[in-house]
């Protein structure tokens, strides 16, 4: 820190402190800035996470069989095995936090995880705030309503109520494909099912996986337009904006993931039916 | 038959409880404090001050707690506030919310002292903190304290509301049995009583210390 | 049924960010959607308020009522109300009612389990303020003739409103309030209204600022007019001269919780 000749005036000063703090706040910066990536570099994946040699990975255990806790409470469900991968990959110890679909993007912004695993549409408007890697998987939204239902298709939902999951996307899905529907957001999947199973609502659109699971589980449930409400989307892994290193790093591991077939084993094993959108022509950048 | 699979999943019910403790123990804590810090503030009566704090007690008093938590949890997302967990962002949200009404009770329980006393004091030479913790404090409090043990009721159960940005409280915990093996109406009953055995004991101590302060 | 905004293509085009005129993209394109989440705010508040008040009559009879199971029915209403958080309330009232068959849409859901929840507090509100009425004043105008139905109605009541009238404004906001709880069982209310534009938009500061000012209008617009109709009614004024302990305890009892809930 350079002494700083300080004339009489109170205004030098008080612009000779600050000046002073800016810098020792700058190097203090740097210091723990390196000493950050140190740690990190310990980890043998380069990629700096906000607990060193932790990778911190948010799902949505309200939305199996993507997300769920199992009988003891612990995460399980298709996003978290995925996440289990990836801090194998990374040859980091695994932390799972759970979220909800509207917390996905605010989580990545207030650094409270290092990613999102859970069935996260890409769509411009996040990409605006977050970062995706390459696609993990297609999909298309379908529209699921009770076995006795009038509803054949999309046009028959004029004036009928559809319940959509306030975090998602499935409300603007909705919108375009029949403007005369009426939308019931609710704050979880679960709870737009619950109003389809209490009669609240007519009809559930959601992406075409997680509706197939829920039907193939409810015997009272069926899915009557499968995947075919709107156009094809694609999910990925989220990140947060600037962090190159750990996006390059998910991005090999998703590259592996299609490559070596553990994509279709792993939805085998949580959805027990081949996808609606197969994993081959996904887009690799 | 709800009801089996409500008793088998009471682990996961006492953990929700749990949770549930735990925030409303941070935040009677937390909110005490501010109110109490405030209602000092107040009288006080530095004019700058005075705007701010009328400003903040008309703003949380005048909204809804549920805005003020979205508020506070998307809005620090919003400007890349880091560390801001949703425990976090519950907490500072009721503090300030339930802060606001407590510093009214405390208010009024300071106008409840009669000036005679503060008058008294001043006239004995006592310094403005020993007025305040030696004279007005405790009668301010005998009468605070039953309207305080109604405002922590209400925080009890306004930390419901935690549920809807994802804290793992009573409310979630029921929602995901009601997920996996439905019956919403047995569930829903069963967390209500489950407040209510949390919330009652406050009741009947408020009221047991609202007729040993009774002066009518 | 959000989305009086922007097109319904999907997905949605992102907006332009740069300067005020993305606030006035906000308000410009959203703002018939606020306005009709404002409208279902007030609509639901006003309705709950008017029957919670027919319940706090109602249950203000019943626990001063003078046969028991009346007085225990009033008592058990009371205590399991205001010891639930209104939230698993409301979910009682629209997920779980369907299960015994009886289905509401949310409005008519919504507005039944806030009036249950305030007619609770008003029960204890209007008790209170009977009970605050000196039973000289009954003596004296039993003594001066007066029947027992109008001693109630020209002796009781109208010193009881004097003692009520700020409590029950208390509770009509804390309605307003509570409304925003409907936006979890899918009403298109103020809240609800501000969660969906700031998924659609993630502009969270101005859609939530929005939200909270138009709450803040409201309840002082409601205050306001309290206050304008109390002058208007009440000869002399309602202000006491001096909050004594006395009377501080006097207007706070039975109040429990009353403040939030």
């Amino acid at each position: 820190m350079r002494r700083i000749n300080i004339a009489g005036s109170a205004k030098l000063r008080a612009a000779a402190i600050a000046a002073s703090l800016l810098a020792a706040g700058t190097m203090l910066t740097a210091c723990s800035e390196g000493g950050a990536s140190a740690a990190g570099n310990s980890s043998q994946s380069g990629v700096q996470t906000i607990v060193p040699g932790t990778i911190t990975i948010g799902s949505c255990l309200d939305q199996p069989p993507w997300g769920l806790k199992d009988s003891s409470g612990n995460p399980a469900g298709f996003d978290v095995d995925l996440a289990k991968q990836i801090a194998q990959y990374l040859n980091l110890k695994l932390e799972t936090v759970d979220v909800t679909a509207a917390a996905r993007v605010p989580s990545l912004q207030t650094g409270k995880v290092d990613l999102i695993s859970c069935s996260f549409t890409i769509t411009p408007e996040r990409k605006q705030q977050i970062d995706f890697t390459i696609p993990t998987l297609a999909s298309g939204n379908s529209l699921m309503v009770p076995q006795d239902s009038s509803i054949k298709a999309l046009s028959d939902l004029d004036g009928k109520t559809v319940a959509v999951n306030k975090g998602g996307t499935a409300g603007p899905v909705t919108t375009a494909a029949n403007p005369k529907a009426k939308l019931q957001y609710y704050e979880s999947y679960s709870a737009a099912v619950l109003a389809l199973t209490s009669g609240q609502a007519d009809a559930v659109i959601d992406t075409s996986n997680t509706l197939a699971v829920t039907a193939a589980e409810n015997p009272k449930l069926h899915i009557v337009n499968d995947g075919d409400v709107g156009p094809k989307v694609y999910f990925g892994l989220g990140v947060p904006k600037n962090k190159p290193e750990l996006l390059k790093k998910l991005n090999e591991f998703v590259q592996q993931f299609h490559a070596s077939g553990g994509d279709t084993k792993l939805f085998q094993t949580w959805f027990k039916f081949t996808p609606t959108y197969q994993f081959k022509d996904l887009p690799t950048s | 038959m709800g009801w089996n699979d409500i008793w088998d999943n009471r682990q996961l019910l006492l953990l929700g409880f749990l949770f549930t403790l735990n925030l409303t123990v941070t935040t009677v804590i937390s909110s005490t404090i501010l109110g109490f810090l405030v209602a000092v503030a107040r009288r006080a009566r530095i004019p700058v001050l005075a705007q701010i704090l009328r400003t903040y007690l008309e703003v949380f008093r005048g909204s809804p707690l549920l805005v003020q938590i979205l508020f506070v949890y998307f809005g620090a997302a919003y400007l890349n506030i880091q560390g801001v967990s949703v425990f976090l962002a519950v907490t500072v949200a009721m503090t300030l919310y339930q802060g606001a009404y407590i510093s009214e009770i405390f208010r009024a329980g300071f106008e409840a002292v009669p000036k005679g006393q503060l008058e008294a004091a001043i006239t004995l030479g006592l310094s403005p903190f020993s007025r305040l913790k030696d004279v007005v404090l405790p009668q301010a409090m005998r009468v605070s304290l039953p309207p305080l043990f109604g405002q922590y009721i209400g925080l009890i159960k306004n930390t419901s509301l935690a549920s809807v940005i994802g804290y793992a409280d009573l409310v979630k915990q029921g929602q995901g049995i009601v997920d996996r093996f439905g019956s919403p109406f047995e569930v829903f009953l069963v967390i209500g009583v489950l407040y209510f055995i949390l919330s009652y004991p406050f009741s009947l101590t408020a009221r047991r210390l609202e007729r040993k302060t009774a002066t009518t | 049924m959000l989305l009086h905004g922007p097109a319904a293509g999907f997905p949605p085009a992102p907006l332009k960010p740069q300067g005020c005129d993305r606030c006035t993209v906000l308000f410009t394109t959203y703002l018939p959607d606020f306005m009709s989440g404002l409208w279902l705010t007030v609509s639901s508040s006003f309705l709950s308020f008017a029957a919670g008040l027919v319940l706090g009559v109602l249950g203000a009879q019943a626990r001063r009522s003078r046969l028991r199971p009346l007085r225990l029915l009033g008592t058990i209403y009371v205590e399991a109300i205001r010891n639930t958080p209104a939230l698993v309330q409301i979910f009682i009232v629209y997920f779980g009612l369907p299960v015994v068959g009886i289905r509401l849409p949310a409005f008519i859901a919504g507005v039944i389990a806030l009036s249950v929840n305030a007619g609770a507090y008003l029960t204890e509100i209007m008790r209170t303020g009977i009970e605050a009425v000196p039973p000289g004043q009954v003596e004296a105008a039993r003594t001066l003739g007066l029947s027992p139905r109008d001693s109630f109605f020209h002796v009781v009541l109208p010193q009881a409103v004097r003692t009520v009238y700020p409590p029950v404004v208390n509770e009509f906001i804390q309605i307003i309030l509570g409304s925003s709880l409907l936006s979890v069982v899918s009403l298109n209310e103020l809240t609800s209204t501000a969660q969906i534009v700031n998924s659609l938009t993630f502009r969270t500061m101005e859609t939530f600022g929005v939200c909270l000012v138009l709450y803040l209008i409201l309840t002082n617009l409601v205050s306001l007019a309290a206050n304008l109709l109390a002058k208007a009614i009440f000869r002399p004024g309602l202000q006491p001269a001096a909050i004594t302990r006395r009377r501080f305890q006097a207007s706070t009892r039975n109040l429990l919780g009353a403040e939030t809930h």
